[in-house]
């Protein structure tokens, strides 16, 4: 399985378009400084150097402001630098798994834990896994999605408090 | 030599404190003297050390995730019983307290006060979920919910007035929803707290679940403050001691929370309730698909 996933999503990064954050057509904007561009290449050098199979797609950055093309990590291990910090950046480590079992432990295996993601078709599974995670958010079969109403904010080292629905709100009153 | 009857020699205790469910002395073999409120001394009292801490935190992060695994209605059952076990044993409790000074009235008054207190937070075990939790109306098909959990272990400094009742006040709405303690009991009146231990240990707590340190504050707060695995601090603290804690706990992003509650505002229905489980817990949402 983790085979074709990755075959896919090669494919998938390779149609990316890096560009002008305002261009409605971009699909990967500018990194936010220099600063953080210098941090993502110092950990995707890591990688490469921990021994991590690295993908890139040969596709065209600006000349002009700070861009990193969108990267892929197979073969990472969990004492990777990549598997353990905050990359911040178009770069996605993969670690694969054999059981339900171990893919929850390898996932609270951080001092972060903001957010998460399963997919599969199984229904009680997902509710397995998200009782399980340790995160703020576990997304089944999505990405990314916020609501007002729905509670975003971290475990562990990810943060303090949530924000949105009735639970960010709390963290502003005080009921009587 | 002619046998001369003689007087019963005194059997005086070694005070130990409870750690992982075992009665241990500070790995330092240090202690530190306590004496009665007559001046007469009274016992070695264990001085424990950062080592000591991060054996507590290790044996605490052990029991974790078996007692959240445990149903709010059996953690509801094991509060409730250790309610029981020290109703039963309360006039031993007051009695420590008496003999460190404490008014006789205020001792036995401050032991109800304890024991309706862990019964309320046995109550609320089965019942914060509901209040804390959520169905949240996303604008999408997905079915989002929020639940509270367990944050994992928890450090907990106790105030020195009232030893015993701010220790209890303190460690149960923390481990009502599942997470596991390592607490620092008063310094100026540690002995109910190994009395509280000897208890627990009884009790249907599984071990691990509270640990129990004796020692001084100004050596173990900057461990407190900065141990990693400790996920939260709650504590009875002056102005240095706060700021000593904010600060360490900072690095690893440690949920800090400090009691409002001082003296005998701890005797009062306020000092109880659901915000000190609130403080506490981590939300989790969960976006779940609707439909095929």
């Amino acid at each position: 399985m983790a085979d074709r996933v990755v075959s896919r999503l090669k494919n998938r990064i390779r149609v990316l378009r890096v560009g002008d954050p305002l261009d409605k057509n971009t699909d990967l904007g500018a990194i936010n400084s220099k600063a953080q561009l210098t941090t993502i290449r110092r950990l995707v050098a890591s990688g490469v150097r921990e021994g991590a199979a690295m993908f890139q797609p040969q596709c065209p950055l600006p000349e002009k402001g700070y861009y990193f093309p969108p990267t892929l990590f197979t073969g990472v291990t969990q004492s990777h630098r990549i598997a353990r910090e905050e990359i911040f950046g178009p770069v996605l480590s993969i670690l694969t798994f054999r059981t339900v079992d171990e893919a929850i432990e390898k996932a609270n295996n951080t001092a972060y834990g903001l957010s998460a993601g399963v997919w599969t078709e199984k229904g009680s599974r997902i509710l397995r896994m998200s009782t399980e995670l340790k995160a703020g958010v576990v997304w089944a079969n999505t990405f990314n999605r916020f609501d007002p109403s729905s509670p975003f904010g971290g475990y562990k080292e990810s943060g303090f408090g949530r924000e949105g629905g009735r639970q960010g709100l709390l963290d502003y009153v005080s009921l009587r | 030599m002619s046998a001369k009857p003689m007087g019963r020699l005194p059997v005086t205790k070694t005070p130990k404190v409870y750690i992982g469910g075992a009665f241990v002395r500070s790995e330092s073999a240090r202690t530190f003297k306590v004496t009665g409120r007559d001046g007469a001394f009274f016992a070695n009292i264990p001085q424990c050390t950062r080592k000591d801490l991060r054996n507590a935190v290790e044996a605490a992060a052990k029991a974790g995730p078996g007692w959240a695994r445990r149903t709010p209605y059996n953690r509801a059952q094991i509060l409730y019983r250790l309610a029981e076990m020290l109703e039963a044993r309360s006039a031993e409790l007051a009695g420590s307290l008496v003999l460190f000074g404490a008014r006789e009235a205020d001792a036995r008054r401050g032991m109800a006060v304890g024991v309706d207190r862990l019964i309320h937070y046995a109550g609320w075990c089965d019942k914060y979920a509901q209040l804390l939790g959520s169905v949240n109306p996303v604008a999408s098909a997905h079915f989002n919910f929020t639940v509270p959990e367990p944050m994992g272990v928890v450090g907990v400094i106790a105030p020195d007035s009232p030893p015993l009742l701010g220790l209890l006040s303190m460690i149960a709405p923390v481990i009502a929803s599942g997470n596991t303690v390592v607490a620092l009991a008063s310094e100026r009146v540690p002995y109910p707290a190994i009395l509280l231990g000897e208890m627990l240990a009884t009790s249907d707590l599984p071990g691990g679940v509270v640990n129990l340190l004796t020692g001084f504050r100004r050596e173990l707060v900057p461990t407190f403050a900065t141990h990693a695995h400790l996920r939260a601090i709650y504590a009875s603290a002056g102005p240095e001691d706060r700021r000593a804690l904010r600060l360490g706990a900072a690095a690893s992003v440690k949920r800090v929370r400090f009691t409002g509650t001082e003296g005998a505002g701890w005797f009062a229905d306020s000092a109880q309730g659901l915000d000190a489980i609130r403080d506490f817990v981590e939300l989790k949402t969960t976006w779940h698909p609707i439909g095929s």
